[in-house]
């Protein structure tokens, strides 16, 4: 069936933009980076993808219908490849790249927020501290005959 | 017999022999009869003063030492204790801070705005600026909460837990009293009041607690004064607003309070699921409604704390109760320390199938609270040992229904949850470190896909 709307995100493209699919993403790039058998596994599946792609829009049971098990498959070695890609390009960069640079800033900042909270606890620890050696001293120090022992 | 034995005595034998008459001297048995035994030892609670009245609070969160229809029974425990005369809290007050409260605090209310068996607030103001842990600073005059533990209860509590603790042992005689596990119940309770009665404690949590939600504008925690806080007296901003146990119709009307329930629930669910700590002694005194519609949360006597483990095998439980999925919620509840002998296990799928198709998943809203008796009572029935945690976990959670249906009585609260947790579930499957323990065998399967 068609509509004259855009066309639905189709399942890849949808995983590909879900931050928690992107771990996995990132996860099985790091995997075929280093192992040679899954690389060709991914590099055979985009090859597929990219050789089963139509011109015009996908028709319903074609290699590019986005409904199709294979292509979902071959989309995500897709996605996956492209990881790797950048991943590879990531650790050429001496320090790890902008992204690395914006997650440790973002690590650092919640870890500097949690020590100034420990900091300021500390602080209302040593207060309350301070405000029982103040009574035990008032306790201590010579009774003023004219004074209430209360107020 | 010791001069507190004595009043003791009387009124354990005032409330057995109703409780007797009630069950026909034992001869009646199943639940209306346990019910009415469970009555006569509230009331006996509520009559025998401080000590009895919180240890039947602590009965009450316990289901995994008391019966269910004591533990529901005990919920209803109200406090009727007389005010601590101004005189006392003023000794107590220069005792800690080393001078009368009218010298520390710019002005000082004689009358107190809350009395329990442990402590009493009053109103004061404050006398100059204070930077507090978290949050903005208090100016000078901002209203203050003074809590002040009343005088000679940490010996009152002593005196009676010596003396309870005594008839235990000698009551220990009987199996069915044997089996309440009183005596560690007796131990945990006196560790609970020690770190009750230190208010310190208590300020911490609130500290931290705001600290945890900061990024939350919805939530409120009062700031604590730490320079005129100690052992016995806890100073707080005051917090106007209404509580949720005297917000009317009027009120109700002015907030958004189906919104406040469900993000009530998201809280509860935040702190027991990602933070690991929960306040867990809410109740709908302990929660305020502020005129710009947030809620504030008071009162952190009582914390409650999670492993990462049990957080995610809680997750799982409330995913599978939301779903109706009684298998992977029994499976799931393994893993939080609940064992089902395998002979026992068709018959407790099925009671459970049973009570979540009652309860959770019928056309009406969710009855948690119904569930949960009928699935506490069906343990108890087939003398399945309930874990610590597992108990205050599910007593937790029909406290949270209660208070988000004292915001707004239509709620369904598994339906509010389930989405949350859904999502706390996914996250929890697709974290890196959990990602690289499962996905070896997970990709093997995969590639195997792949070279087909």
């Amino acid at each position: 069936m068609r509509h004259d709307g855009p066309e639905p995100p189709s399942a890849v493209e949808r995983l590909g933009r879900d931050d928690r699919s992107q771990d996995l993403i990132r996860l099985l790039a790091a995997w075929a980076l280093v192992h040679e058998s899954a690389d060709d596994a991914w590099k055979a599946a985009v090859a597929r993808g990219e050789a089963g792609r139509p011109a015009g829009p996908a028709g319903p049971g074609g290699p590019g219908d986005p409904g199709d098990a294979g292509a979902f498959a071959d989309g995500l070695a897709a996605l996956v490849a492209a990881e790797k890609e950048r991943l590879k390009a990531r650790l050429r960069e001496p320090a790890g790249g902008a992204d690395a640079g914006a997650r440790d800033e973002g690590a650092i900042g919640r870890q500097l927020e949690a020590v100034a909270f420990e900091l300021a606890e500390l602080r209302g620890r040593l207060e309350s501290l301070e405000a029982s050696i103040d009574a035990l001293l008032a306790r201590g120090a010579p009774a003023d005959p004219g004074a209430d022992p209360t107020g | 017999m010791p001069v507190r034995g004595r009043p003791v005595a009387a009124v354990a034998l005032r409330r057995g022999a109703r409780a007797a008459w009630a069950t026909g001297l034992g001869l009646r048995r199943g639940r209306a009869a346990r019910a009415k035994g469970a009555r006569e030892l509230r009331l006996a609670c509520e009559e025998l003063g401080p000590t009895f009245m919180k240890l039947g609070q602590l009965a009450s969160v316990r289901p995994d030492l008391v019966p269910p229809e004591v533990v529901f029974e005990l919920e209803r425990l109200r406090e009727r204790v007389p005010a601590v005369p101004l005189d006392e809290v003023r000794a107590i007050v220069a005792a800690e801070l080393g001078a009368p409260p009218e010298r520390v605090f710019a002005s000082f209310d004689p009358e107190p705005v809350a009395t329990a068996s442990i402590a009493q607030v009053h109103r004061a103001t404050l006398a100059a600026a204070y930077r507090p842990v978290v949050g903005e600073p208090l100016p000078a005059g901002a209203p203050l909460a003074v809590k002040v533990v009343r005088p000679g209860v940490a010996e009152a509590i002593a005196a009676d837990v010596a003396w309870a603790r005594r008839w235990l042992a000698r009551l220990a005689r009987w199996p069915s009293v044997r089996r309440w596990r009183a005596s560690a119940l007796l131990d945990e309770f006196e560790a609970s009041l020690a770190r009750e009665l230190d208010l310190r404690r208590e300020g911490r949590f609130a500290d931290r607690f705001a600290f945890d939600f900061a990024d939350d504008p919805r939530v409120l925690a009062p700031r604590v004064v730490w320079r005129h806080t100690t052992r016995r007296v806890l100073v707080t901003e005051y917090v106007e607003g209404w509580r949720l146990s005297e917000l009317g119709d009027a009120e109700r009307a002015g907030i958004d309070a189906r919104g406040l329930a469900v993000h009530g629930a998201e809280v509860f669910l935040r702190q027991v699921l990602v933070h690991g700590r929960f306040h867990a002694d809410l109740h709908p005194a302990n929660l305020f409604v502020t005129p710009d519609g947030r809620v504030c949360y008071l009162d952190f006597g009582i914390v409650g704390r999670t492993e990462p483990a049990q957080r995610e095998a809680i997750a799982q439980v409330l995913v599978a109760l939301a779903y109706g999925d009684p298998g992977r919620a029994l499976r799931a509840s393994r893993a939080l320390g609940l064992e089902v002998p395998d002979a026992l296990v068709p018959a407790v799928r099925a009671r459970v199938a049973e009570l979540v198709a009652t309860h959770l998943t019928g056309p009406a809203p969710t009855d948690l609270r119904g569930f949960a008796f009928g699935f506490l009572a069906m343990l108890s029935d087939l003398r399945i040992a309930i874990p610590e945690g597992y108990g205050l976990l599910v007593k937790a959670l029909v406290t949270v229904e209660g208070v988000a249906r004292a915001l707004y009585p239509d709620i369904d609260i598994l339906r509010t949850a389930g989405p949350y947790a859904t999502r706390l579930v996914a996250a929890q499957l697709l974290r890196p470190e959990r990602l690289r323990a499962r996905a070896p065998a997970a990709l093997r399967a995969a590639l195997q896909e792949l070279l087909a």
